[in-house]
């Protein structure tokens, strides 16, 4: 039962990695990581 | 469980059990913070490494920083009104696999809290509904997020962030130095807040504060990874709890969603209770500690 649901999720995860690599987060994710984030840095 | 009682007695710790994690935890740190070229022109890493999430926390405004912060990039997501895929999937393959496992052996806040808790001699424990803030902050975030168009943890509680960004950036670059106002100083408040408790209390902000370790502890209870307590060694010295990050009793639940996989506990354990267990199969680590037969 355990074994089955890890599985389940394994394969949801990485379908959910793919799809999003189609809709290129991967892209939105380079493009906000290098802007510096000012509210990080507390001066937002 | 009688027998194992009356031969041993309680050993007395030594600091030696916690040194595999420590190192483990301040290569991570280093590896994920590495990016020494900025020394030639202050700014961040820009690349595409930052397309990489990190599994822990760790600001992408650091000017060491290689990957991205999930905890920023799920507010961000929550900005710009767009399902995070991608991100979603990352986490929840690193939280089946190893559940709580990043914050014990990846996290340099992690592992800050950790060395500062060493360094203290008072020792106060925390209240326990203090542990389910984190799930609020979690669940709270990203609907403020949403409506705000701020991202509302970064920006008023991560005190990572501070550590990590806001403190370097504003040091080193004199344009950020002129835009310091009221929000810079509530979050270096909160914290120097979380380093004294740290000193104080073991890792006060993973357990009450933050909304990753939050995340990640929803997959403890089925991870791949797992904690096995034998009940028929356990003698319940409570050494396990004294060792842990987390405080937490691991005879009581190894399923514990609070517990970070750190295995403290089992080079700890007189008896060899404590085990790990991987897609099922048991992993017995040897308990580094030497007790006493009771004479």
């Amino acid at each position: 039962m355990r074994k089955g649901i890890q599985v389940l999720i394994i394969i949801g995860a990485i379908a959910l990695i793919v799809i999003g690599l189609f809709h290129n987060e991967f892209t939105e994710v380079i493009r906000r990581g290098n802007l510096i984030c000012f509210e990080c840095i507390g001066i937002g | 469980m009688a027998g194992f009682r009356n031969r041993w007695r309680k050993p007395k710790l030594r600091k030696k059990y916690g040194f595999p994690t420590i190192f483990i935890q301040a290569i991570s740190a280093f590896i994920l913070n590495s990016y020494f070229y900025v020394f030639k022109r202050p700014s961040l890493y820009q690349g595409k490494g930052k397309g990489l999430i990190c599994p822990s926390l760790n600001c992408y405004s650091c000017p060491l920083a290689y990957t991205s912060c999930p905890i920023g990039i799920m507010q961000h997501f929550a900005i710009i009104r767009q399902f995070p895929y991608y991100l979603l999937g990352w986490l929840g393959l690193v939280g089946v696999t190893t559940g709580r496992a990043q914050c014990g052996w990846i996290c340099p806040f992690g592992l800050i809290q950790d060395l500062l808790y060493s360094i203290g001699r008072i020792r106060l424990k925390l209240p326990k509904w203090t542990i389910y803030i984190k799930y609020v902050v979690l669940f709270g975030m990203i609907p403020l997020s949403f409506i705000t168009l701020d991202p509302v943890f970064c920006e008023y509680i991560c005190p990572a962030g501070t550590l990590e960004a806001g403190i370097p950036q504003v040091l080193w670059i004199s344009d950020y130095r002129q835009l310091v106002g009221h929000l810079f100083v509530l979050k270096v408040s909160i914290l120097v807040i979380i380093v004294l408790l740290s000193i104080l209390i073991k890792r006060p902000f993973c357990r009450t504060l933050c909304p990753l370790g939050a995340f990640y502890s929803i997959f403890n209870k089925i991870s791949v990874m797992r904690m096995k307590v034998d009940m028929d060694r356990c003698i319940e010295c409570d050494l396990c709890q004294e060792v842990c990050p987390m405080d937490i009793k691991i005879y009581e639940n190894p399923d514990s969603l609070e517990c970070i996989r750190c295995n403290k506990c089992i080079r700890i354990c007189p008896t060899n209770a404590i085990s790990v267990e991987i897609f099922g199969k048991e992993k017995r680590l040897e308990s580094k500690l030497v007790v006493k037969k009771r004479e």
